[in-house]
Formats: structure tokens, C-alpha cells, sequence
């Protein structure tokens, strides 16, 4: 899952960001203290986590809830330390030190994937999908399913698996998805669009009512990504903007049609009014509070956003999601997930605790707490999400999600040239033509200045 | 700057503390205080030099190393040679956070200067100074959060402050502040705002060093009041500014945070439009998306650390003139 | 630039200004009147709802929710770090000019040959940036047992802030008249003796200004704290993660703007008090 993962993962660092730093008073336990253990694992008692949630915020009740049945089930104990969004970037450089302050870091599954696998810090899990979700004769494998098991597989340069799974998600979160008030679109929510053009026919009717459908915060480059990505995808599959890219003579973004056709309807889109006034020049989350106040109707965003806007929104705002909508004619593009979970290390002086802990996670109760409690996607098929986003949970749970993987690689590309133009795109400062262009030729550059 | 000295007369770079005639009487008068103070000159300043070196030149030796490599930041590194260097020159984001280095440092300097220079004069012996200095310092002591989320509800286009006050002004078109366009110019704006403060409280309390006597005596020789800035204020005042002009340079060289707090959300990167090199080189390391690079962070904090070192040097010469004592 | 500063009798004080002064003060007293601005907004925000705040940021709350407060206390969680904080505070404040005033004494007064070569050393330590050298210090510090311990942060504060330090008091201690070092020295006093007697308490206003300009640096540090700590903390992370989760989960402004009050009045409070005193310092730091 290429570019979508990248999105959803930006936008769970968001969610993952939370409340206050850990507790002081969590005592020092596998990670400092018990230096002494001769040999890996032998019969240790004791477990340590570092967690991207915060002391105080949903996920962090869940953890440390899951972790008191571990610790009360199986005599393990279990320290947790709550270290927010910054865990991963915090643990990098322990990885040079002479020994690993944690068995298992909690994060999103880029931080794990992305940031650390390369390092070569974190242990190859595949013998953890094997295992048996506890009171199951489920494998993990088997629980999470393939789909959710090849996104938490690193890949190389060239978007190939390089190597075996490192992460055990055991929840996911999705970008590509339009989200609406259901109170003032009743039909919407009885049958959503099928179609692109029968979506663009609700938006045109708003717009002859005056409105400007569309709410954009087009500061994070990545929201704004999401209508091209979503169209290229619909029209000519989940690895278009990939191959583009890897073109060192750029001439792939002008020789195929799809990638013009795709640029013509976010051109549409910029040039044509739909999207809500200042969505170019404001920051976030300025605009996103303007849709939950009915500002504007639509919000292409991710599963998190009612949580995100819910203390702003209107009163009586009903959250409503549905995958955005294919290209008339085409595949609808896939549901661009992240899924997240637990790394670990491979120094870890603890692992087989470890893995006894990841599977216990997956057990269905705890599944469901995460659509309860954390409000947002379980991964194991069956188990339902919160109401607003169900029918996203739907698509996830039939599979239509993207698992095609971005050559890691390409996050500097990203950054550097489609972002960049992209944006140049959604804020009609150039035209779809242009744009192509201008892919052509600063993909040409980008790959020139790396040899 | 030294009367008559040019870049082609200085000195060649070995010897960074140029002979000249009063250091060669110096040294003819040394005295046995001076000859017993040099025996102690490791004793007094090897302390601070060594952990100075622990902490910041030892790390930084590996960093010159880690430019030469690729790495993730842990496990095996790739031997690059200068490979990093080269990318990073042809790489059009690093030019461009060349010219935005260049903007904040020089362009935000003046204007800072200048500010902090006219408010000093401006405010110097007016009623409720002291309350004025005391809130232009303010804006330093807010942590960058706060001053991030002011700015989006100061610029947002079209409801922000600044646009909502433009409009009831008769403003037909305000500008959109943080467009990609606008937004480079906006923060620095911004930075201007901020450190504005700093310095005008420095300034203001040179200015206040300053004897009255030398004004008196300047009036009565009928000196104007732009004659008394050049001939009494502003010499007075070479030292410390030429002091805080080094201090604003090296920070400036430096500084990123406020790029990062500004324009992006926790754990994104802004847009390369407004990176500059220090920002370039965490961009690196710290792109949320991909495989951190830290051979090319490196790299770009090696440049960093060579453009300092210029400024040091530059910055001695500078100083060692000799000083207006009053 | 029409004005300068003239005697204090207002006599003479209207002849010398001309229209172009007249003209630039209401620019200064604007300037003035934005931050003040930017302290009543923040204050005001911080008692309104949370719709109140983002949906109409600049008017008066329309009901004033003291509770905020509480609230972003409780989410904060300041206490564990506070005394963190003070000890890095002022243990590495204090270090770092006992370490580095003897260092700056020689260097701009000492007449030695080696003086100009070390402080270029010394003053290229400002363009190094932490996020090029946090993983080798990182490793370095985890072999020493470093890592995790308010003390080896505070080297860490220390080591860094030595340039900045320095650079500031070679400028300083070049200020200071020499007479009473010669006096000293006929006197039969040693360098050590009259630089710990003598000259460092004349130094006093620059290493107060040193010491309160590293503090509010210090005080906002999240970068080195978030790597080198593991269970400790310090205010600024807690700031940093109470931020993050205020913005990110809810967009409760209005309690992070009470948190950040909190934070910024123990400051504020300082300034106001040490304010002149500070002043003075940094004038006299920056002065030759």
C-alpha cells in the first residue's frame, strides 16, 4: 500500500499524539535494571513496552488494561513506558547502545516498518503469526490476515519484502475516506455514491445552493495528496504513481493518459470553486473545524478525524464515512490503510514474553475494545468498528484495501517533487497539463541529482 | 569593520590572530604576571575545553564520519565517500534552502537590527519605556507552540485577525498570509517579531550605558540629532552589535525549529519551499515517510559547521579591534 | 534616523526631534500593543470553551471556564518534571559559567599566543547542530551509564551551552578595567586568587545574564531530553506532549493555552521581578 500508507500513517502519528509524558513513578524493571539475566528469555518474568500512546488518552487505558490481564494471567510483569508520538524516534539511537531499553515498541506501523526495520533492530516475527491468538484455534496469522501481515513486512528501495514480518498490528486506520454530517445528508447515508460523477452530482447540487461542498486543510501536503492518489489509483491501479516515480527519465507521468486524466479532475475540482474558501492559504486544523460547523459538507480525511473535531463540531453532528468513491467506469481505489502495532526487538532480553504478549492482544475482547475504546479500526475480521466509520470497516473486512507497498526509498521524493506539485495542483495554481509537465521534468531532475 | 583593511591584505588564514603593532608592543611589555598567567592558561581553560570536547567536538568527528557513510542511525553503514556531498549539491531543495539560509540570516538580520535600533531610539526616554521593554521581551519567553497556533489564527485566509481587520480597513483583497507563496515571507515576518525583542532590550540597555555628558557636549557643539547618532551613538555602540550580529548569524545558521513548529504538524516536514539548511539536514533524519538518511543529515550539518566556522573567524577579526572605552 | 538620546532635561528633549520621530513612535507603541495583545488573547483563550475558542477566537469568552485550568493541570501531569527541570535548571547554569569563566579570563586576558586559535575553537561549538550529534552522544553516554540521569543531561546542557557562554564573557572580561588585576598582582596576588576574588564578582552581571539566557533556553528543551531520558522527565516534555495531545485529540485549545499559562507565569514572574536586574545583565554581557 504505497502512498496511502504513508498518509494514514502521518494522520495516526496525529491520533497517536496524546496526553500528558508517562508516569515517573513506573519502576525500572527489565530495561535498566535486570542486567544481570544470563541468556535471552530464560524463564524471565518480566516484560517491558514502550508505548506511542500517552498517560491519559484511550490507548493508553486499553494497554495497560491488556497488560494487567497479561500480568494477572500469566505471573509476567509487565512495564509499560508511555512515551507518545516521539517513541520511535526516541528508541532509534538506543538501538547503537550496549543494550535495548525495551522488548517491544507500540507504535504506528511506519515508525516500525519504515524508521526502525532498516536499522535491522527489530526481530523477524513470522514464528508470531503462527502462534495462537489465546483461547483460539486461530493463528495469529490467521486472525490478522495476510493483507494486515504484508503491511507489516519492510520493504527495500524497490518496494520488494525485505525479509519477514516485524510488526503484530492489532489496530488500523484508514485516510482515503469522505466524511459528511449524516443529519443533513440523510440519502447519504441510506446509499452512498457509487460513483465518482454520482458524488460530483451531490457536490454540484451544493454548489448551486451556494456552498462550497469540499473542506480541505491544505497545510498538511498529504490531505491534499489524497484526490490525486485516490483518482490515479481508481484509474490505473495502486502502483501507477510508484512506477511513475521510479521512472529516472520521468516520461512515464506524460506517456500514459491515467495520470494526466486523474489531474484533470482535481483540476476540476481546484478551478471549478468546490473547495471551501481558504482552503490554500490557512493552517490546520482550520478548516477541517469549519466543516464540523457545517461550513462546508464533505472532508476527505481519515478514521480519526471524529475524534479529532468532536468537541468543536455542531451540536448534534452525526459523523458518517464512506471509502471514496471510484472513477465512473473503473475499480474504486482501495482503501488506503495503516495498520499498527507491536514491534520487537531483537535484542530484546525478553522475546519470548514479547511474543507471548502480542498474542495475547489479539484476543476478540480486546478487539473490540479498540473500536469501543479507541474509536477506531479493529483488524480482525468480524469484530465491528464504531458506528461512523462501520461501512469503512466493511470495505476492510471484504479486503479492497491497498497492500501494494511504496519503495521506502521514495518518501524523499514525496516530499520533495509530488508534494510540492501536487499541491500546486489542488490549489489550482497550475492546470493539469502543467502539472504533467512538470512531473516529466522534475522527475527527470530529482533522479538526476542522485547519481 | 577595520579602517583600510581589505580581504586581500589580511593575513593568510594560518595565523588567525594577525601581528599587528599594538600586539607586538604587548608582547615587548610582558611583565612576570604575564609570564606567570601563561603557565596557567591550560589550568583555566582546559576544564571547559574538555567538556566542550566530550560533548560537542567529539560527536561531531563522527558526524564528519557518518557523512561519508550511508546509515539509518543504527546497524550497518554503507561506505558512501563523498557521495552524500554530491547529491546534496546537485539536490534543487538543498539550493533553495541555501537561499532561504541566506534570507534568514542576512534578511532577517537586518530587519531585526534595524528594528531593534529604531525602538531603541524611539522608546529611549519615553514615558512607559520600562513597561515597553519589558513586553517587547515577552514574545521570547512564549514556547514556539503557543506562537505556532497564534499564527494560524493571525493569517488564516480569509477570517484571520490580520485579514478581518485588513477588510473593516477597506482592504478589498487581503493578502492570503500563508499561501505557498506568501508563507516564507510571512515567517520570516515572524521570526522578526520574535527576536526583535532580544535585542531591542539589549540595545536600549547599551544605549543606557551611554554618558549623558557626551550628548551635552555634542548639543552644545551644535550637533544635530542625526550628527549626535553617528557621533556619539552609534560608535558606542559598535561593540555590541557587532557582538550580538555574530550571535544573531550563528543562531540564525541554525535555527529550524520555528520552521518546523510553523508551517507543519507534529511529525511532518514543511514544505521543501521553506526548508533552510539546518532544516534540510533534520529533514533528512526525520522525514515521518521514509528511511531516516542520516549520511546526508550529516552532510548538511558538516556545511553548517563549515559556515560557522567562516563567521567565527570572520567574527575575531571583527572583534579585535580595539574597543571604544568610555 | 532623525533622533537620538538626549539629556534627561525635557527642556532641550522636544528641539531634537523632528517630524520623522513624531511620526515612527505610534509604529513602536504598535508594536507594544501586538504582544500585549498576544498576552490578553492567550489569557482569554485559556477561560473560554473549547467552540468558543476555535469558532470565535477574538472575542470576549462568553463564559469563563476557570475549570480549564484544572483540567490542564490534571493532563499535564507538570509535577513530575518540575523538579527535573529546576536541578537541570540550575545545576547546568551554574556549571557552565564556573566551567567556562576561568576559560573566558584567560582567553581574552591572558596575552597568550594560543588564545585566538581556541576561541575559534570554542565559538565554532555554536553552529553545531544537536540533530547532528545526538546519536554519537547517545552511544557515548550510554557506555558511561549516562543515558536515563538528570546528570548526564545536565552535562549534556552544559557541554552545549560552553560557546555561547563563552563567546559572551571573553567579550565581557575584554570590558573590564585592568588596573585592579595589576593592583592585585603588586599586591602578591596569583591569577587564581585574583580572577576568583577579584574578577569574577566583578563579572557578576554578565554571568547572571549567561545564567538567565541559558534558563529560558533550557527551559524549553525537548530535543535532548526526549533521547537521553527514559523514565525521568522534564517540564518541557511534559509541555511538549500535553501540546500535542491537546491539538490532536480534540483541539482543546482553550486547555492547552491554560497549560501553557501555567507554564509561562513562573517565567513571567521572574522576569518581572529579576527584570531590571536582568536588563542590566544582558547589557553588560553583550558590552565590551
Amino acid at each position: 500500500m504505497a502512498l496511502g500508507e504513508s498518509m494514514t500513517r502521518l494522520a495516526a502519528r496525529r491520533l497517536l499524539a496524546a496526553v500528558s509524558v508517562g508516569a515517573l513513578a513506573v519502576t525500572l524493571t527489565a530495561a535498566c535494571g535486570g542486567g544481570g539475566d544470563a541468556g535471552p528469555s530464560g524463564g524471565a518474568k518480566q516484560l517491558t513496552i514502550w508505548s506511542s500512546w500517552l498517560k491519559g488518552q484511550p490507548g493508553q487505558k486499553f494497554l495497560q488494561g491488556v497488560a494487567d490481564d497479561f500480568e494477572a494471567k500469566t505471573g509476567i510483569k509487565v512495564t509499560i513506558e508511555w512515551k507518545g508520538n516521539a517513541a520511535a524516534k526516541a528508541l532509534l539511537p538506543a538501538l547503537n547502545g550496549t543494550e535495548v531499553p525495551t522488548d517491544i515498541i507500540e507504535s504506528t506501523g511506519g515508525a516500525i516498518t519504515n524508521a526502525l526495520a532498516p536499522t535491522g533492530g527489530l526481530l523477524d516475527i513470522g514464528d508470531v503469526y503462527q502462534m495462537k491468538v489465546p483461547g483460539t484455534d486461530q493463528t495469529v496469522q490467521q486472525a490478522v490476515g495476510d493483507q494486515a501481515m504484508s503491511l507489516s513486512t519492510p520493504v527495500d528501495g524497490t518496494g520488494a519484502k525485505a525479509g519477514g514480518p516485524v510488526q503484530i498490528p492489532y489496530w488500523a486506520s484508514s485516510s482515503n475516506v469522505v466524511f459528511y454530517n449524516g443529519k443533513r445528508f440523510p440519502d447519504l447515508v441510506a446509499a452512498p455514491p457509487q460513483d465518482w460523477d454520482q458524488f460530483m452530482a451531490v457536490l454540484d447540487a451544493q454548489k448551486a445552493k451556494g456552498r462550497k461542498p469540499l473542506a480541505l486543510d491544505g497545510s498538511i501536503q498529504s490531505y491534499s495528496a489524497l484526490y490525486y492518489t485516490s483518482f490515479l489509483s481508481s484509474i490505473m491501479g495502486v502502483d501507477a504513481l510508484a512506477k511513475a516515480s521510479l521512472d529516472k527519465s520521468g516520461r512515464t507521468w506524460g506517456a500514459d493518459p491515467g495520470y494526466l486524466q486523474a489531474a484533470q479532475m482535481v483540476e476540476k475540482l481546484a478551478r471549478g470553486g468546490y473547495f471551501i474558501e481558504g482552503y490554500s492559504a490557512s493552517k490546520f486544523p482550520a478548516m477541517e473545524n469549519k466543516w464540523a460547523n457545517d461550513e462546508a459538507d464533505f472532508n476527505v480525511n481519515g478514521t480519526w478525524l471524529p475524534g479529532e473535531v468532536g468537541s468543536v463540531a455542531a451540536p448534534g453532528f452525526d459523523f458518517r464515512a464512506f471509502p471514496f468513491p471510484a472513477v465512473k467506469g473503473k475499480k474504486a481505489p482501495p482503501l488506503s490503510v495503516a495498520v499498527n502495532g507491536l514491534g520487537i526487538l531483537k535484542r530484546a532480553k525478553n522475546p519470548d514474553a514479547a511474543k507471548q504478549f502480542a498474542a495475547f492482544l489479539l484476543q476478540r475482547k480486546y478487539q473490540e475494545q479498540v473500536s469501543s475504546q479507541l474509536q477506531d479500526i479493529p483488524v480482525i475480521k468480524g469484530v465491528p468498528a464504531p458506528a461512523p466509520i462501520q461501512a469503512v470497516k466493511d470495505v476492510f473486512d471484504r479486503g479492497d484495501i491497498n497492500t501494494f507497498r511504496f519503495p521506502t526509498g521514495l518518501a524523499d521524493y514525496l516530499t520533495k517533487v509530488f508534494y510540492e506539485l501536487d499541491d500546486q495542483l489542488v490549489f489550482g495554481k497550475i492546470s493539469a497539463k502543467e502539472f504533467v509537465d512538470k512531473m516529466v521534468s522534475q522527475t527527470a531532475a530529482y533522479w538526476q541529482s542522485k547519481n | 569593520m577595520k579602517k583600510g583593511v581589505s580581504v586581500t591584505t589580511m593575513p593568510a588564514v594560518a595565523s588567525p590572530v594577525p601581528e599587528t603593532a599594538s600586539r607586538r608592543r604587548q608582547r615587548l611589555r610582558m611583565s612576570p604576571l604575564e609570564r606567570s598567567r601563561r603557565r596557567l592558561f591550560v589550568p583555566f581553560v582546559y576544564p571547559a575545553l574538555l567538556v566542550y570536547a566530550a560533548v560537542m567536538v567529539a560527536p561531531t568527528v563522527f558526524t564528519l564520519w557518518i557523512s561519508l557513510n550511508h546509515w539509518a542511525g543504527a546497524g550497518p553503514m554503507q561506505w558512501a565517500g563523498l557521495s552524500n556531498y554530491t547529491r546534496m549539491f546537485k539536490d534543487p531543495v538543498f539550493r533553495t534552502s541555501f537561499v532561504n539560509t541566506f534570507w534568514i540570516v542576512f534578511g532577517v538580520g537586518v530587519g531585526v537590527f534595524a528594528i531593534a535600533f529604531l525602538l531603541t531610539m524611539l522608546l529611549h526616554d519615553m514615558v512607559g519605556r520600562k513597561l515597553a521593554r519589558a513586553v517587547v521581551f515577552f514574545p521570547s519567553l512564549v514556547p514556539g507552540i503557543a506562537i505556532s497556533i497564534l499564527w494560524g489564527f493571525l493569517f488564516n485566509y480569509p477570517d484571520g485577525l490580520v485579514d478581518t481587520l485588513l477588510v473593516k480597513l477597506g482592504v478589498d483583497h487581503p493578502p492570503a498570509w500563508l499561501a505557498q507563496d506568501n508563507a516564507f515571507k510571512t515567517i520570516l515576518v515572524g521570526m522578526m517579531w520574535l527576536t526583535t525583542g532580544t535585542y531591542t532590550v539589549i540595545f536600549m540597555a547599551a544605549v543606557d550605558r551611554i554618558p549623558r555628558e557626551l550628548y551635552e557636549a555634542a548639543e552644545l557643539e551644535g550637533a544635530g540629532p542625526f550628527a549626535r547618532f553617528r557621533h556619539v551613538t552609534f560608535p558606542l555602540m559598535r561593540d555590541i552589535v557587532s557582538v550580538c550580529s555574530v550571535l544573531w548569524c550563528v543562531g540564525a545558521l541554525k535555527t529550524f525549529e520555528f520552521l518546523l513548529t510553523f508551517s507543519a504538524q507534529d511529525g511532518a516536514l514543511p514544505s521543501p519551499k521553506l526548508w533552510n539548511f539546518a532544516m534540510y539536514s533534520y529533514g533528512e533524519a526525520f522525514n515521518p515517510d521514509g528511511v531516516p538518511d542520516y549520511g546526508i543529515s550529516s552532510a548538511c550539518g558538516v556545511i553548517v559547521l563549515v559556515l560557522t566556522g567562516g563567521l567565527a573567524v570572520l567574527s575575531r577579526r571583527i572583534l579585535r579591534k580595539d574597543s571604544v572605552t568610555y | 534616523m532623525t533622533h537620538t538620546v538626549t539629556s534627561p532635561s525635557a527642556g532641550r528633549r522636544l528641539t531634537s526631534r523632528g517630524w520623522l520621530h513624531w511620526s515612527l513612535v505610534p509604529f513602536a507603541w504598535l508594536l507594544v500593543a501586538a504582544d500585549i495583545l498576544v498576552i490578553l488573547w492567550m489569557i482569554l483563550s485559556s477561560l473560554k470553551s473549547t467552540r468558543d475558542m476555535v469558532l470565535t477566537p477574538w472575542s470576549w469568552p462568553s463564559e469563563f471556564l476557570w475549570s480549564n485550568y484544572q483540567d490542564a493541570w490534571v493532563a499535564g501531569e507538570f509535577g513530575a518534571g518540575v523538579l527535573n527541570s529546576l536541578i537541570l535548571i540550575v545545576g547546568s547554569g551554574v556549571g557552565c559559567i564556573l566551567l567556562t569563566a576561568p576559560a573566558a579570563y584567560a582567553l581574552s586576558r591572558f596575552r597568550s599566543r594560543l588564545a585566538g586559535a581556541h576561541t575559534i575553537f570554542f565559538v565554532i561549538g555554536l553552529g553545531i547542530p544537536a540533530q547532528t550529534i545526538f546519536i554519537p552522544l547517545y552511544v557515548v553516554f550510554d557506555r558511561a551509564g549516562l543515558v536515563d540521569s538528570i546528570g548526564g543531561l545536565m552535562l549534556i546542557y552544559i557541554g552545549t551551552g560552553v560557546p555561547y557562554a563563552l563567546f559572551l564573557l571573553t567579550a565581557f572580561f575584554r570590558s573590564l578595567p585592568g588596573e585592579l588585576e595589576e593592583a592585585a598582582a603588586i599586591d602578591g596576588a596569583g591569577p587564581w586568587y585574583t580572577f576568583w576574588r577579584i574578577m569574577f564578582p566583578l563579572a557578576r552581571s554578565g554571568l547572571i545574564t549567561i545564567f538567565v539566557l541559558q534558563a529560558i533556553g533550557h527551559w524549553g528543551e525537548t530535543f535532548f531530553a526526549l533521547v537521553m531520558l527514559r523514565h525521568r522527565t522534564t517540564l518541557s516534555l511534559s509541555l511538549y506532549n500535553f501540546a500535542i495531545n491537546m491539538q490532536y485529540s480534540g483541539n482543546r485549545y482553550n486547555v492547552l493555552f491554560a497549560g501553557l499559562i501555567i507554564l509561562i507565569l513562573p517565567l513571567l514572574i521572574l522576569y518581572i521581578i529579576l527584570g531590571r536586574r536582568i536588563i542590566e545583565g544582558i547589557a553588560a554581557g553583550y558590552s565590551k
